[in-house]
């Protein structure tokens, strides 16, 4: 088990290296990069650059270094200082932006998939067990309805709602007050009255999802044979349902736990801009406009490293819960 | 009658159905047996003919959709009083206490029918937990004891393995341990051996009938294959589509069978031991869908020793034929039937 653990690090270091390289070379892709765009903004307000100051400006910023040069640059400041560089657009380093949105970002996402955990184990597995019952139809209505809603419309809807009846915006994470206010219990406060907001529209869809997977592997589970050897053992059905057929049909779900939490991040980038929240997914999409080329790679690099370590996480936890994988 | 001759279990014209969709399955048509206590029975039929559904009503295991529509089951209960199981409320409480508790069942396919993701012990302690007032460690060494009962080797280690870490011949080990473990009165064994070898076949029987006198279990041992309940039961009760056909003590329903369809199962067990191995006849046809029961005598589309046109239209009464072999064929319709030889 060690060996394979440390088998796997050692592959995780390797591709993460290799998605930094690639990401950081896609990245700078499209023609011109952060100087053109901002001098053209420059030129259209009616300021005039010269090619000196131009040039200068690339010395300082470093781009008339030839890209593998600064790829290594930044990748060695990264490993050395945790320095990610410095975004061009935000003019600040690349850390402090990072700094509060990744926390915020794993907030968000963490009670998102909560969200959806709580509201999908019991509704998956009662429909199951009580299938073709009328609360296994509504359940499946719904699930298919959370399937096909997007998210960024449920976000709509669900702030207009707000807005009707309570009379209050409920977009952001913070209310006004709070937003550049430092870190304190009642910032802390604030955060969780709002948070339920990005929650349910993150947690529905998966939700959705999720009682659809576990509906269909819980059915499988019903009818195994092991299931009527603990019936004919004389154990209540209640019991005996929780402590064989799902602890084995959430198998699957505990270890996805680890990989669905990067795709979650990614997934909530067009919710995280339509409720405007300070997180990643909004902060990398504006970069990739702005060809903000350190702040993109940044977050393309931490999604990455949050990816490769959550998949390792899922296998870890599957050898875990199933010990027909750990004495392989 | 359930008194005086000491039976413990009794099926009466049991029916059971599922309803479905597309149609009404007719699993069971009638089943009738008894099993006298301490005794051991044997009921053999073809693949389909309802031998497991049978034994899941006797506790309450009928899987969703099957109904039992007729008969009754008539359990006799430690005190001596008779419960109709066929009346308990599905998975309610009178039906849990008997089942697992009086009445275990060991299942056909070891391989599945125990959790992949629990220990044995974890299985096997919770039976005894249930139904045993027994401390942890009575219980872990009630455990152990019990897998060094089915024969297990180095039972203390092996107690907290997992059910795949062990061969299949060591699962239904493992079965008849837990479904022992509450000193039940009666044991079902439901096929306990189709899915071994054949080597592994020989011992696991051996280790249930041992069992079974040593604990005097009163045993209904299910077989398709007639071979196997030669050295294992007292009576056999032959079953097709649904009910029984013949029945009678082991020796002589194997020396003597009567109905052609128990004479087909006879004829179609392998026999090795000969100088040479015969020819496998099989019984000719199909068993009838169990959709649609033929009229007349269920057996008639594939008898060979057809009686005549009554075969098509009567179904066939139960007549005694000796002492306590019974046969349900036109053949012997002369001879008394059921009702005059138990009221005389
Ligand atoms: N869950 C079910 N739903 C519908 N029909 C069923 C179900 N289980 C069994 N049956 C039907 O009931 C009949 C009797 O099945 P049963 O399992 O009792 O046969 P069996 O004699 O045990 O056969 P085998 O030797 O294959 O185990 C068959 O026709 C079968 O198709
Ligand atoms: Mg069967």
């Amino acid at each position: 088990m060690l060996s394979y653990i440390i088998k796997r690090l050692i592959y995780m270091v390797f591709t993460i290296a290799f998605i930094s390289v690639v990401s950081f070379i896609v990245i700078q892709l499209p023609p011109g990069d952060y100087l053109t765009t901002m001098i053209s903004q420059m030129e259209a307000q009616g300021d005039v650059v010269s090619a000196e100051l131009e040039a200068a400006l690339r010395v300082r910023y470093g781009l008339d270094q030839p890209m593998h040069k600064q790829y290594f640059t930044w990748v060695t400041r990264i490993l050395t200082r945790l320095d990610f560089g410095y975004s061009f657009a935000y003019n600040q380093p690349v850390r402090n932006l990072l700094g509060d949105r990744l926390l915020m970002t794993m907030a968000v996402s963490a009670s998102a998939m909560l969200f959806a955990w709580i509201v999908a184990f019991p509704i998956g597995i009662i429909s199951a067990v009580k299938q073709y019952s009328l609360f296994d139809y509504f359940s499946t209505f719904l699930g298919f309805l959370g399937m096909a809603t997007p998210s960024f419309l449920l976000a709509l809807v669900l702030l207009w709602v707000c807005y009707q009846v309570f009379g209050t915006n409920a977009s952001g994470l913070f209310s006004q007050e709070f937003i550049n206010a430092p870190w304190s219990m009642a910032r802390v406060g604030d955060m969780l009255s709002r948070i339920w907001l990005p929650m349910i529209v993150g947690g529905f869809q998966s939700a959705a999802g999720l009682i659809r997977t576990l509906r269909a592997n819980m059915l499988d589970e019903l009818r195994k044979p092991y299931v009527t050897t603990a019936k004919a053992k004389g154990l209540a059905n209640a019991f005996l349902i929780i402590k064989y057929p799902v602890r084995i049909a959430i198998n699957p779900f505990l270890s996805s736990v680890a990989w669905m939490f990067p795709q979650l991040i990614s997934g909530m980038s067009i919710t995280g801009i339509v409720l405007n929240l300070p997180t990643l997914g909004p902060l990398l999409l504006n970069s990739l406009q702005n060809q903000d080329m350190y702040l993109a790679g940044s977050v393309v690099l931490i999604l990455s490293v949050l990816t490769v370590t959550g998949t390792l996480v899922s296998d870890l936890l599957l050898a875990w819960v199933d010990p027909r994988i750990r004495y392989q | 009658m359930n008194k005086d001759n000491n039976i413990i279990l009794e099926v009466r014209n049991l029916d059971v159905k599922f309803f479905q969709d597309i149609g009404t399955v007719n699993a069971v048509n009638g089943a009738t047996f008894q099993l006298p206590e301490g005794k051991s029975i044997g009921i053999v039929g073809e693949s389909g003919c309802g031998k497991t559904i049978t034994a899941y009503s006797t506790i309450g295991l009928l899987p969703p959709g099957g109904k039992i529509t007729n008969g009754e089951i008539l359990y006799t209960q430690r005190d001596g009083s008779v419960v109709d199981t066929a009346q308990l409320r599905k998975d309610g409480k009178e039906i849990r206490s008997i089942r697992g508790r009086d009445i275990s069942m060991i299942f056909q396919e070891p391989m599945t029918a125990l959790s992949p993701v629990h220990t044995i012990y974890n299985q096997l302690s919770e039976m005894i937990r249930l139904h045993l007032d027994l401390n942890e460690k009575e219980i872990r060494e009630r455990s152990i004891e019990l897998l060094q009962m089915v024969g297990i080797p180095a039972a203390d280690k092996r107690i907290d393995e997992y059910v795949f870490q062990l061969s299949g011949g060591m699962r239904q080990r493992v079965m008849i341990a837990m479904a022992l473990a509450s000193y039940p009165r009666i044991l079902i064994a439901d096929e306990p051996t189709t899915a071994l070898d054949v080597t592994i076949q020989a011992q696991v029987l051996k280790v249930i009938k041992d069992l079974q006198e040593k604990l005097s279990l009163s045993l209904i041992l299910i077989t398709h294959d007639l071979g196997v309940v030669a050295h294992m039961v007292d009576y056999v009760y032959v079953m097709y589509l649904g009910r029984m056909v013949e029945s009678g003590p082991v020796d002589q329903l194997l020396v003597e069978p009567l109905h052609p369809y128990t004479k087909g199962l006879l004829r179609s067990i392998p026999r090795v031991r000969g100088e040479r191995q015969d020819r496998i006849d099989s019984i000719p046809g199909t068993v009838p869908d169990a959709y649609f029961l033929p009229q007349g005598c269920p057996f008639h589309s594939r008898c060979n020793e057809l009686v005549g046109e009554i075969c098509k239209k009567e179904a066939p009464e139960r007549v005694c034929v000796g002492s306590e072999h019974y046969v349900s064929c036109h053949i012997y319709s002369g001879s008394v039937n059921e009702g005059g030889a138990i009221d005389g």
